[in-house]
């Protein structure tokens, strides 16, 4: 009730070749290309991360960062002149860094590698024989690299505006750290979570702007609270949520997105592609 | 590939599960794994929730072009995200070229995938779609490939419009090109006829027969029955997420015991014929229509040897006879369908 199946005869891994018919199909030989194999981070981390970068650049998003960008400014010029120094710094720490750089993050991030998912795109990143980590790294790259020119350069020109020089750098930098701690807790959220989006939002509103603010210990745990700790370097007005030590707070956002990147990759090793 | 019914890999302790509801129930056959298969799916189960997709599935798939054939929702797609990784089995293994898709990311540089689902990166042009899936495949010169492969499914490599502008068949051409851009030697096709205009299905046909005989594992998933035919005769048929068959689809039917053979006979006295085959012990049923006899035999050796003595016993001319369910539609019916 068995017979002999035609027996497979394939090739080499790595050599074989599809039979050339040029006239058959009007092409030149599949044959013709040799194999030259080079998967390394180098190589395939900038084409993930420029691919991801150009899918995320939608008109849509591009007009929520300027608004928000726009906000910052707005409330610059606002604040000049009428809010003393304390005052306008605790304005660009509450809403540059406690607001616009995690909501900017996440609009960015959680669409990242979940619209890939929801669109069914990611088999075609998937599938390659690279490690998943490698998306990971590229998706928060493509975050921080448009949330540098949307939410890092605005906070600095709003420092500037305002009159607080000294704040410049300390505040590009917390918003570079915020960017990429931020971006790579959301990219992790949109890869993993059907809701990412709403699992973000959840996650400022009730974690970084609430719960946080409950006591010492929660605070410690608040990408927040280590951005303010930075911000306050530039300034000698006392800062509300400025309570680490400024190693810890260098230290603590690089660490955060280095274990949101790690979550990420093992999200996409162990989640169903569709 | 080994011919089987219900084909199973041999698993001495576990009795494989009953056929589904419908199923022709053909005796589980052990199927030897061949050693050089390229891909290995042993006991493969996959379930969720309390949904059960698939099955306890076993086959082995060598070079060549091979149909998966079952009705929606059977468990088709399921199958094929199995074999490339894309889903983890509930139970069992699957082996592409002796890797795991699933745990090792280099398995996928044998594995081709072009999916069912018509969504592509938007803001791509073509070649640069089938160029990003060369560079992720570490291919020297992705450019190059990239172009050589859309020449042959036939694009315009040089065509600058975004992917969405194309035609349904457009894009499937480019799903192809991407799945074959680096010559895998498992390639993995979900419906990729769908969308073609007639010579573009004889030309994609031809190629997957070429890539076939370069040594390749050519799975097609098709639930247009002649276009399958066209693929040639190695079929895996999946019903209600079991292995229902497996094989050169002819071979199958004429394992298929329980079922008699329908042929059509030709005479220029049909009526004196079939008067002369009724109660012949291998003949199970006559019915004439029109100049023909429609013949049901459960023993087509025996029926063959007796039918043209018979039309010369009786004066009558046998013309033709013609079997009727031979085809792969017919096999395809009666391993999925509901039992007559």
């Amino acid at each position: 009730m068995s017979s002999a199946p035609p027996p497979p005869s394939p090739t080499s891994p790595g050599s074989a070749t599809v039979p050339g018919s040029p006239t058959a199909l009007g092409s030149p030989t599949l044959a013709s290309a040799a194999r030259a194999v080079d998967v390394s981070a180098t190589g395939m981390i900038p084409v993930l991360y420029r691919l991801l970068l150009k899918g995320q650049l939608t008109k849509g998003r591009l007009v929520g960062l300027g608004a928000l960008a726009g906000v910052a400014l707005v409330l610059a010029i606002a604040s000049r002149g009428t809010l003393i120094e304390r005052e306008q710094v605790e304005v660009l720490v509450s809403y540059g860094l406690g607001l616009m750089v995690p909501l900017a993050a996440l609009m960015l991030a959680t669409p990242m590698i979940g619209n890939l998912i929801e669109d069914r795109l990611l088999v075609y990143l998937w599938l390659k024989p690279i490690p998943r980590w490698y998306l990971a790294v590229a998706g928060v790259a493509a975050v921080v690299t448009v949330l540098v020119p949307v939410v890092v350069l605005p906070l600095v020109v709003s420092a500037i505006v305002m009159g607080l020089p000294g704040l410049v750098i300390p505040i590009a930098f917390a918003a570079l750290l915020g960017a990429i701690a931020y971006g790579a807790v959301y990219v992790f959220f949109g890869a993993q979570f059907s809701v990412g989006l709403w699992m973000g939002i959840a996650y400022l509103v009730l974690w970084e702007q609430t719960m946080s603010r409950f006591s010492d210990g929660t605070a410690a745990l608040s990408i927040r609270n280590y951005l303010a700790t930075i911000a306050s370097t530039g300034t000698d007005a006392r800062i509300a949520d400025a309570t680490r030590s400024t190693p810890a707070s260098i230290i603590a956002p690089i660490a955060v997105a280095v274990v949101a990147t790690g979550l990420t990759a093992w999200a996409l090793k162990r989640r169903d592609i569709d | 590939m080994t011919t089987s019914p219900a084909g199973q890999t041999g698993h001495s302790a576990a009795q494989p599960p009953p056929p589904p509801p419908g199923a022709v129930p053909l005796a589980a056959v052990p199927v030897a794994v061949a050693s050089d298969a390229l891909v290995v799916v042993d006991r493969v189960s996959k379930w969720f929730g309390d949904l059960v997709a698939v099955s306890d599935v076993s086959f082995a798939v060598g070079s060549g072009v091979t149909a998966l054939l079952g009705p929606n929702g059977a468990g088709k797609s399921t199958m094929l995200r199995l074999m490339c990784g894309m889903a983890t089995p509930s139970s069992g293994t699957v082996r592409i070229l002796g890797k795991d898709p699933r745990t090792d990311p280099s398995a996928a540089a044998d594995i081709g995938l072009a999916p069912q689902q018509e969504s592509v990166f938007a803001f791509m042009s073509a070649l640069e779609f089938v160029r990003v899936s060369a560079q992720l495949q570490g291919l020297g010169n992705p450019e190059e490939r990239a172009r050589q492969v859309l020449q042959t499914v036939e694009l315009d490599p040089d065509d600058s419009r975004r992917l969405p502008t194309y035609s349904k068949g457009m894009r499937q051409r480019v799903k192809l090109a991407q799945a074959i851009v680096h010559e895998p030697k498992v390639i993995l096709l979900d419906e990729p006829l769908s969308g073609l205009d007639p010579r573009q299905r004889l030309n994609m046909v031809a190629l997957f027969h070429r890539l076939g005989d370069a040594g390749r594992a050519v799975i097609v998933s098709s639930h247009v029955l002649e276009e399958v035919e066209r693929f040639g005769s190695d079929v895996i048929v999946i019903d209600k997420g079991r292995l229902a068959a497996q094989g050169d689809f002819r071979k199958i039917r004429s394992q298929m015991d329980d079922r008699p053979r329908r042929l059509r006979v030709a005479s220029d006295r049909p009526r004196l014929l079939a008067g002369a085959l009724i109660g012949q012990p291998s003949v199970s049923s006559v019915s004439i229509d029109g100049m023909h006899i429609m013949v049901d035999t459960t023993d087509i050796v025996a029926f063959s040897q007796l039918v043209a003595p018979l039309a010369k016993q009786a004066g009558a001319r046998l013309v033709e006879v013609k079997p009727l369910d031979e085809d792969l539609e017919s096999v395809f019916r009666y391993l999925v369908g509901p039992r007559s």
